[in-house]
């Protein structure tokens, strides 16, 4: 007995023809590769750490090799759901054509599946670079004086997160006493240009 | 010197990858297609062949459906 006879009887198919066989061995090899990755995906922080305790060294799996093996794993759950969808059809209709047509529509949708989830994954990815132009507009209070043609400090809130930012007065001749209110008018470089509230709001009055 | 023809930026960047794949199994799913319906070997070999133009006039029709999207917005 063949070794695709054997595994045709343990799947309940007696003498598998040239499609079945090409069905088993797409559901077998893509099972063992697609479960051997998902393996290695969860062990391998415990094997890294292993190899740089055993051999000094530094080995790590940066974003860009995780992100191949995962297309690597997508392709493998395809093959997977090809194999195993078309067994499936075959043995329920006995249909080779349709059979083929469906595996192959299955593992289309897995293949589409990983696309969407390897989307969701690079969307979780948060930029943190500040862009002092998203400062416009902020309003925040003065963390260090800003003297008369002088810098100072501010605290306002940009992008979500309060950041402590070089700044300095509209009004050149204007000191900003620590802890007064202040409001961001222009931002030139990395310094924020900015006017009290207080005053402002008396500038629209009139 | 490679050619930017916006190749890259379909499917948000994912169509290389897909399109290798494709290139891969797409002849070999469409010859065991015909195979399974008894069409002869050699005729489900050359139809398994063509197929692989599909996805070039694919490509190219995105690319084109694409650039007409930029130009009616500018």
């Amino acid at each position: 007995m063949g070794f695709f006879d054997t595994i045709g009887d343990a799947l309940g198919i007696a003498a598998p023809s040239v499609i079945e066989i090409v069905f088993i061995c797409c559901a077998l090899f893509g099972s063992i590769f697609f479960f051997t990755m998902m393996a290695l995906m969860l062990v391998g922080d415990i094997f890294g750490g292993f190899i740089d305790t055993a051999f000094d060294t530094d080995m790590s799996m940066d974003s860009t090799l995780a992100f191949e093996l995962f297309s690597i794993q997508g392709i493998a759950a395809a093959i997977m759901m090809f194999g195993l969808t078309g067994l499936f059809v075959v043995s329920a209709t006995d249909i080779e054509v349709l059979a083929v047509f469906s595996g192959g529509i299955a593992a289309a949708s897995s293949l589409y599946m990983v696309k969407y989830m390897m989307q969701g994954i690079s969307n979780l990815q948060a930029d943190g670079t500040m862009k002092h132009s998203s400062a416009l507009g902020a309003k925040g209070q003065v963390y260090s004086r800003i003297q008369p043609g002088q810098e100072g400090e501010v605290q306002v809130a940009v992008d979500g997160s309060l950041r402590t930012l070089p700044a300095r007065a509209k009004d050149s001749e204007e000191l900003i006493p620590t802890g007064e209110m202040i409001e961001v008018v222009e931002v030139i470089g990395a310094i924020l240009i900015v006017e009290k509230i207080g005053k402002q709001t008396k500038k629209e009055e009139e | 010197m490679r050619d930017d023809d916006g190749t890259a930026e379909m499917f948000g960047g994912f169509w290389l990858l897909i399109r290798k794949f494709i290139m891969a199994f797409l002849p070999i799913w469409v010859f065991l297609i015909f195979y399974a319906a008894n069409v002869h070997v050699i005729i489900s070999a050359v139809i398994a062949g063509s197929s692989v133009s599909l996805v070039a006039i694919y490509e190219k029709m995105k690319i084109k459906q694409a650039n007409e999207e930029a130009k009616e917005s500018q």
